[in-house]
Parts: C-alpha cells; structure tokens; sequence
C-alpha cells in the first residue's frame, strides 16, 4: 500500500469580487467560488496531471497545496517537503540577481545553505544562464524567469514538486529539457503534480489526470480518457466561426463518417468520409479538402480530392480509407472548395466535430499500419 | 526513507495557537529573516553608485547640517554635549522607528510578486524592514559614538543600557509594522495618512528637544507616551545623563509586549487570505 503525499478534503476556495477594483468601506463585496469541495489523493511517486479551461481553478488548487492563499473549508494535509512553481515563475525578488534569488528562494523553502552551494553548478547549467546570474532579474525575459525558476525546483530535492505552466513559456529545447528533467524525478519515487494546457506533455507525463471545470472536479482516471472528455466539454463551447466562405454560388452543406460496418469510427477500422454540396455554378477542375483538427488548433492530417469538374446542382464526394490511422480522441473538421490554382470557392470552419472510438490501442497520435516478424540471424 | 514532514492546510488556525505556533515557525524561519534583511540593505545600497558609503553618509551629513544650523540658531543642550550630538542621539532612534513604520507597510504590498508566489510566515517582510532600519541605527549610534569622542567626550558607563532600550524599541516598531502592512491591504489610505501621522509623532516625542523642556503641566501626560521614554532613554544612555528611570523602562516593555502579542495575533489572523486582498 502506498502512501499518500497529498490529501485533500473537501476543500473550497472563493474570492472577493473586485468588480470596479475600488475598495470601499461601506460596500459588500461579492464573492466568486474558486473551488468546491474538492477531494482527491495523490499517492507517493505518482505524477498527477490537472487540465481544464481557464478559470476552472487549477491554479487555486495548486495556490492552496502551497499554502500561498488558505481554503474557506476542508483540510489538505502534505506529507514531505514541497516545492512549487506557480502561474510561470517562482518567487523572485525583481531587484536581486539571479544568483541572490537562487538563495533566497533556497532560503524560502527551507533549504539549508550548504545544500544550495552544492547544487548552484547544477541549478545554473540546466537554467542556462551563466551570463544573466549576476544580472537583476527584473531585466530578465519570461523564458529566463521560467528557466531559472524550473532549475531551482527542480534541481533541490524536493518530495513533492508542483509545476503550474512551466512547460508554456520555453522556448523548444528548454521544453525538452523539461520533460525530460519531469520524467526523471518521477522515476526517481518523487511526486509530481503537474498543471499544464500541453496536453500532449500531459499525456506523456502523468499516470493519472484530474479534470476540472468551474470549480469542480468533473473526472479523475487515466490521462487518454480525461483529456478525450475535457476535449469534448471544450469543443461545445467554441463559438461558430465567422470565416466560413460562400461567395461563388457554391455551398457546402455538411458532412458525414462512416466506420467499419455502419459503426463509429476506430483507429484501425475503415472509415468513409461523405461531404455533400449545392452548386449554381459550373466549373472545371475543382478540389474538395477535408482538414482533420487537433484540439491545439493544429492540423493533423487532411483528405484531397482528385481535380474533378463540378456541374450544377446538388452532388456529394465521398472519400474512402481503408485504415484509419489517426488515434482516438475529438477533432474538428474544415471543409474547403478550391480550384486547383488554389482559389477558394467556398470554405466551413469547424463544420463539425469527429469522434474517433479506441480501436488499435498505440501510444502517440498515429497508428501506422504494419506487421512484424522474429528473424534469426545465421552465423 | 528519511523522515517526512507532515503539513495539514486547514481554513483557519485555532486562536490559540495563532501566536505560539505562529513564532515557532518564525523561529524555524530564522535564515530566510536574516536573509530578507540582508537583501533589503543591499537592495538599497548595492544599485546605488556610492553603494555602502551611503549608510555613513546619511547620518554624517545630518550631523554636519546640525552642526551648522545649530550655531545658527542657537539650539540648547541640557548638557555639557555639543547641541548637533545631542539631537542626533535622539533623531537616530527616532529615525529607525519611521522608517521601521513606512518601510514596512509598503513592504508587504511591494513584496506580492514573492508573497503571491510562495509560502514563508508573512510577517517576515515587515520584519526584515525593520531590522533592516535596525542596521541603520546601529551605524548612527556607532557614529554618534565617534563623534562624541572626536568631540573630547568620554563614552558614558551607560552605553550598555542602550541594549534593552534598544530592544523596547524594536519591539514596538515590529509591533506597528505588523499593524500597519496588515491595516494597508485593506485600506490603501494608510500609505497616504502614514507621514502626516509621523509628523505628528515627531513634534509630540522629545526629539528635537529635551523631555524637561516640556512644561511641567503636561509633562504626566508625556510620560504615558512609550515612545517619549524610549527616545529620552536612548539619548539620556547614549550622552550618559539618563532621566528615565527603571521603572518606566519597564512599563514600556510591559505596554510593547503587550502591544506586540496583539498585533501579532491581528496579522496571523489576516494573514492566510492575504495574497487574495493585494
């Protein structure tokens, strides 16, 4: 049985409303609930993942575990030393150098002295910058507050390490170096709760997620499952787009997926890809694309349409994949007409969402069909 | 495994312990105070261009302005100490409780990048401002010290009573720092109301002149203001010609102590919703 580092208990959390930012003896404020009754363990060596939109109170959460702002009720109770980065920085003194608030961040977490000398080569080659340690660090960068402020968290033994968006202001190689950095003090025994928008960082680092939305703790299981259901309560609140494009007499009216045997589409299984549209017009050499979305607003793949000649009338292209390899999870799909020059005839943005079933279970984003087999070599 | 602290985070410490287990955590954080303190002087001197220079600088040029007005105007000692001396021996202690006071209660509001960001006993910011102007008062009095000898004065037996007036004092300036930082998060005005209040104080303590230059009438009512005596004391032991008997030093360690439990535990209870209100 393991034991448990972080136990919360019924814990909510509101603040005053500032609604003017005036403050005034004779005015009641109101007051706007952060946290409500939340419960949750995190055993010892476990990496907990926490996701949700902004204003869900991961950052509250996090706030609270490190006794920064105290809960209206309920008990936390912590077992170990902690160390925290909260809303992308430590706490840093603006007007001392880097090295003075290596110390003075030591110092404010309890840290013996000896121990932070023997750790500064260590804190100051992974923060990288040796040339900025004796510099104030008001004239740091953002990225150069996170570095600094990751190396010192994570390069004094902490038992419990909580990481509010580190990995959101980084450049790329200093990302990296935090997953990596992540993923080696979880395999050390420590614990780690991780707040992060990266869900794929998420994914990769936590072996279990805690998802909240408004204050409440809407699910907790394995990461893939709550990072699908937070994908799928987000995706209902992305309001229509106005970049949708029907100038040409071309309209286009929806479309539809069908999976292997009349069911959902599965990573593995077949899908067929069915989009239909109105046209006035008669014009030669046309393209259809459907742009499969990630959650991120990057594109994942797309389907493209041999140049075909449209005619007037209403018609459909449908679109046929033997394998569909993209992993489970919610996208949004883009739907475009354009002639093969280019030019657009008509475009829908977010025109629906897609759903893709576990099917082919694989880590990462993409099943790539294949097939193996043992061979011996002779000598 | 070694063993783990436990901390539990509840909504509310019992009233209780509010003051006891507030000062042993302090005490635990005893190196995190002396290091605050330490970035508050070089804060201030480090950035500047005459540096550590300035801390000597400060006092020395008050004295030479005494000095000068002084003789202009014909400012009287009540003793045989030359009158610029005489009034530095009382503006020094002086000097630390203001700047103790207006320091420290811009301290917690200028000091919400770090509060909002990690926990550490809150009262550690006002702290670290006082003794910091703590610092201040030593190099005065040390030059006051030099100034009287340089001056063909003897240092006075009574120097050494300098060490418990000296921690009255700082008792009370903790005290009203801690009131203070904590009153200014919920009412900005204490920042603008604070120096006319100095003001005030200044005119009605024996700074700029002797406590027995206070006509007799009021001079009971004088005597009940803890700050007055603290002022008084520190000159009568700093020129060695004390009028401030035992007995009022020990009533104004009584009302400071007292002072200082009631601030303390007015702060400990603000204290965890604090980084809300900023």
């Amino acid at each position: 049985m393991a034991a448990v580092d972080i136990a919360v208990r019924n814990v909510s959390k509101s603040y005053r409303a500032h609604r003017d930012g005036r403050r005034s003896l004779f005015r009641r404020a109101e007051r706007i609930r952060a946290l409500k009754e939340i419960s949750f363990d995190v055993q010892r060596g476990e990496a907990l993942g926490i996701v949700g939109p902004n204003g869900s109170g991961k950052t509250t959460l996090i706030k609270l575990l490190a006794r920064i702002t105290s809960p209206d009720s309920g008990d936390i109770t912590i077992t170990g030393r902690l160390m925290s980065l909260v809303e992308v920085g430590a706490g840093f003194h603006p007007e001392l150098s880097g090295r003075e608030n290596v110390f003075l961040n030591a110092a404010i977490f309890g840290v013996p002295v000896t121990e932070v000398h023997e750790r500064f080569d260590h804190i100051l080659e992974f923060s990288g910058l040796a040339d900025f340690i004796d510099a104030p660090v008001k004239t740091y960068s953002s990225g150069m507050f996170v570095r600094l402020g990751f190396a010192i968290a994570s390069q004094l033994d902490a038992d419990i390490l909580l990481l509010d968006e580190v990995l959101a202001v980084g450049d790329l190689t200093f990302q990296a170096r935090c997953i990596d950095r992540i993923e080696e003090i979880r395999r050390s025994g420590r614990t780690i709760l991780l707040v992060s928008h990266d869900l794929a960082a998420v994914e990769r680092l936590c072996d279990r997620v805690l998802l909240l939305t408004s204050g409440e703790m809407a699910g907790e299981g394995s990461p893939r499952d709550m990072i699908e259901k937070y994908q799928v309560s987000a995706t209902k609140r992305i309001p229509n787009s106005n970049l949708n494009f029907e100038g040409s007499g071309i309209t286009l009216h929806g479309v539809s997926f069908v999976g292997h045997d009349g069911t959902q589409p599965r990573t593995g299984a077949s899908l067929t890809v069915r989009v239909s549209y109105d046209s006035d017009v008669s014009i030669d050499d046309v393209v259809f694309t459907v742009s499969f979305i990630w959650p991120s607003g990057y594109i994942c793949t797309e389907l493209v349409s041999p140049p075909a000649a449209l005619a007037p009338g209403r018609g459909h292209v449908v679109f046929d994949c033997p394998i569909l390899a993209i992993q489970r999870g919610l996208y949004t799909i883009d739907l475009a007409i354009t002639t093969v020059s280019g030019r657009v005839l008509a475009k829908r943005i977010r025109a629906a969402p897609f759903r893709v079933d576990p099917g082919l279970i694989v880590q990462g984003d993409f099943y790539m069909t294949h097939s193996a087999r043992l061979e011996r070599d002779e000598n | 495994m070694s063993e783990r602290t436990v901390t539990v985070i509840r909504s509310t410490v019992p009233a209780l312990s509010r003051v006891s287990g507030g000062l042993r955590e302090l005490v635990a954080y005893r190196e995190l105070l002396g290091y605050m303190t330490l970035n508050r002087l070089r804060v201030r001197y480090q950035n500047s261009w005459l540096g550590w220079t300035w801390a000597i600088l400060q006092p020395l040029a008050f004295l030479g302005f005494l000095t000068v007005v002084g003789s202009a105007i014909g400012g009287r000692s009540n003793s045989d100490v030359p009158y610029p001396l005489f009034i530095l021996a009382s503006l020094s202690p002086w000097t630390f409780f203001a700047t103790s006071l207006s320091t420290a209660a811009a301290g917690v509001l200028s000091s919400r990048a770090l509060i909002a960001k990690v926990y550490f006993p809150r009262e550690i910011v006002p702290l670290s401002y006082v003794f910091a102007a703590l610092a201040d008062l030593v190099i005065a009095t040390a030059l006051t010290m030099a100034a009287l000898v340089y001056s063909g004065h003897s240092i006075p037996a009574t120097v050494i009573q300098l060490l418990p007036i000296s921690l009255i004092l700082v008792i009370y300036a903790a005290a009203l720092s801690l009131m203070l930082s904590i009153a200014q998060i919920g009412f900005r005005d204490i920042a603008i109301g604070l120096p006319l209040l100095l003001q005030g104080m200044l005119f009605t303590t024996p700074v700029l002149y002797p406590l027995t230059a206070v006509p007799a009438q009021w001079q009971t009512i004088y005597e009940f203001n803890p700050l007055a005596l603290l002022v008084e004391a520190f000159r009568g032991a700093l020129i060695g010609k004390q009028n401030i008997s035992a007995e009022q030093l020990v009533y104004t360690a009584v009302v400071g102590l007292i002072l200082f439990g009631i601030a303390y535990f007015t702060f400990k209870t603000a204290e965890p919703n604090m980084v809300d209100e900023i």
